[in-house]
């Protein structure tokens, strides 16, 4: 769902006058639940570093705390995602490392070649989870799908399918719930 | 407001899906409500394997030490960012400035004592964050000792320093982890092939059996250090050398890698796993795993991991790996003692050596493990013994590191190990446990292929 979406909402529960009082607590785990993994995504295109960006985002969300809910909760993204370039480049600026990026891991990184027997057992991992994806009933296969592999919103899957949004939550939920009690430990 | 665990915007809110006040009410559950925590957290883990299972994308998460650190800094009146949250360790009241018994008292308090697990030094709900650029390579560098929590050390000031690193490593592991990792990342090529910053160990190649008589309790080590592995790493990849002899700990080689969390008993703080299965190198003795790790649920650690082998089925015993460092009169460098870290599990291998009658079950389990103490205590019993093949991919993995560690250090009890069995069972894990081999363990089973051929290229010289 959109931040068009997210104005709606909104506009609806003021209009309703039941808007929640969101604490600057909840807003950092909100944030942490929609934007941890693009962050670390992002912060690691600047640092090159797994292991750094973890800690960039890190203190990304810790310094979210310091801020006024009410400032930063419509331009939740966009402050994020700025914060977290800022500490990122200060910590490269502190070690001294921006220009000296090596060249070798940068091209390893990018080259993207994995090794013949990494791509087998890539291939095999995906075979066997969607085996297990298979056994669910139908229509939750289908979403868990459009979902990971498609990479489709709750609002995309409802677009796709007809289904309502309220109905797509669900039958991933329910899915989800199913695949990890059937996977095998490893792959939960 | 309670929310029921069956809700699907639980599901939404780890995705990124909800918005609004029902985004604004599992936040609040979130935070107050560790069933919801766990579930949400438990979303997000396989949401993000399927999405690089069938995106094919690189997903990334906080660890569960940083989204904790996340969630314990909310709780805090003043919030500082994490380099100035860092404390330096030895400016820790419970350290500096006072004598040697209050010392080891207050530190064993900070671990035994500290309530919930993003609290932090002085008392605060700071996450535990320490300063480990300040501390000393010989402290950082020190192996774990196997021994009761307190028998460790040759002179007070020697003692104190080892409880109060034990304590801080117990509270903050990952950041432990990765200054060791740095430090040894950045040492000169003749540091890391002479070995002089570690210190000197009893012979591991011997490791010690221990008969079984009667009632033969062990107390199982709950932590280990964290130099062995990458210290193997930079002499295998980059010298094309073995390692020198001192650099090879097998606990620590072993716990380098992450496992499955325990689940199978819980008592006195803790939690743990247990599992037997025939070892691959030596016809006449099993391999006994326990896993054990700190329990999230629960506020400390208050009693020791006791197990307990069977004295008609098991004629010896032996810990692989947990060597000591020599006790010579100018040697003040010790082991540390075995705290069980907030966010890490130990890893722990037995070798035992059935008696040869010793065939029945109806003998009673193998062995025993106990958390907890008096009344509380919960007990595992374990008699099943699985061919290796059928044990976990973990037991499978960890034994094999274990059986690399002994060839590395020219163990005398390796009974039919050798290069080719290593390679052979390297083999196996990657043909039947392709699923289960995420980067770090793919990385290492590499690592120990180059390992295998350098002690055959060594042996055949």
């Amino acid at each position: 769902m959109g931040d068009a979406n997210h104005n709606n909402n909104k506009l609806n529960d003021i209009q309703k006058g039941n808007e929640m009082v969101e604490t600057s607590a909840e807003l950092v785990e909100r944030a942490v639940s929609e934007f941890e993994s693009p962050l670390i995504g992002y912060a690691k295109t600047i640092v090159h570093d797994l292991d750094r960006a973890r800690d960039v985002v890190q203190d990304t969300f810790i310094r979210l705390y310091q801020q006024d809910v009410s400032k930063v909760r419509d331009g939740l993204k966009s402050w994020l995602f700025t914060v977290c370039r800022n500490r990122a480049l200060d910590v490269l600026r502190k070690e001294k490392r921006l220009v000296l990026v090596d060249d070798e891991i940068l091209a390893a990184e990018d080259s993207g070649v994995a090794e013949p027997g990494q791509i087998a057992a890539d291939h095999e991992r995906v075979k066997l989870v969607k085996s297990y994806i298979a056994r669910l009933p139908e229509n939750q296969a289908t979403v868990i799908i459009l979902k990971f592999e498609k990479g489709y919103s709750y609002q995309e899957i409802s677009d796709a399918t007809g289904l309502t949004s309220g109905n797509v939550g669900f039958l991933i939920h329910t899915g989800m719930k199913r695949l990890r009690a059937t996977l095998p430990d490893e792959l939960k | 407001m309670k929310i029921d665990l069956n809700d699907p915007r639980i599901t939404a809110f780890a995705l990124g899906e909800l918005k609004g006040n029902d985004a604004i009410e599992i936040a609040r559950a979130v935070r107050t409500d560790t069933r919801v925590r766990a579930a949400v957290d438990e979303v997000r883990d396989t949401s993000c394997m399927l999405m690089e299972t069938l995106g094919g994308n690189e997903t990334h998460l906080l660890t569960s030490e940083q989204r904790d650190a996340v969630r314990g800094a909310g709780s805090s009146s003043v919030i500082t960012d994490i380099s100035s949250a860092k404390q330096s360790f030895w400016t820790n009241p419970a350290v500096a400035g006072i004598g040697v018994a209050a010392a080891v008292a207050l530190t064993l308090y900070i671990v035994a004592g500290r309530s919930g697990s993003g609290s932090g030094p002085g008392g605060d709900d700071l996450p535990a964050k320490w300063d480990w650029a300040q501390v000393d390579m010989d402290s950082l560098m020190a192996p774990a000792v196997s021994d009761v929590p307190g028998d460790v050390g040759s002179t007070n000031g020697a003692k104190e320093n080892a409880h109060a690193v034990s304590a801080a490593i117990s509270d903050d592991t990952h950041s432990f982890r990765k200054e060791v990792k740095q430090r040894i990342d950045s040492m000169k090529e003749e540091q890391i092939e002479s070995a002089a910053s570690l210190p000197e160990l009893e012979d591991s190649s011997k490791q010690r059996w221990q008969n079984i008589t009667g009632d033969h309790p062990l107390n199982v080590p709950l932590a280990s250090g964290a130099a062995s592995w990458p210290w193997i790493v930079r002499s295998i990849e980059e010298q094309k050398k073995l390692p020198p002899q001192r650099a090879v700990r097998i606990e620590e080689m072993v716990n380098y890698f992450r496992y499955k969390k325990p689940t199978m008993i819980s008592g006195g703080g803790l939690v743990a796993d247990m599992e037997i299965c025939r070892t691959p190198w030596n016809p006449t003795t099993v391999l006994l795993a326990v896993h054990v790790s700190a329990d999230s649920a629960s506020q400390s650690v208050n009693a020791p991991a006791i197990l307990s082998i069977n004295a008609t089925r098991v004629q010896r015993v032996r810990l692989m790996g947990y060597a000591q460092p020599k006790n010579t009169p100018t040697n003040d460098r010790v082991g540390r003692p075995s705290h069980a870290s907030r966010s890490h599990g130990n890893y722990v291998i037995y070798e035992l050596e059935m008696r040869e009658n010793e065939g029945s079950i109806n003998n009673g389990a193998i062995a025993t493990l106990s958390l907890g103490k008096g009344a509380n205590t919960a007990q595992l019993p374990v008699g099943r013994i699985s061919g290796w093949i059928h044990a976990s991919s973990d037991l499978r993995f960890a034994s094999t590191v274990s059986a690399c560690g002994m060839l590395l250090n020219g163990s005398q009890t390796k009974g039919e190990l050798d290069a080719k069995r290593l390679l052979s069972l390297v083999d196996i894990i990657e043909k039947q446990d392709l699923t289960a081999l995420g980067g770090d363990r793919r990385g290492a089973l590499k690592i120990i292929r180059q390992a295998a051929g350098l002690v055959d290229a060594t042996s055949s010289n």
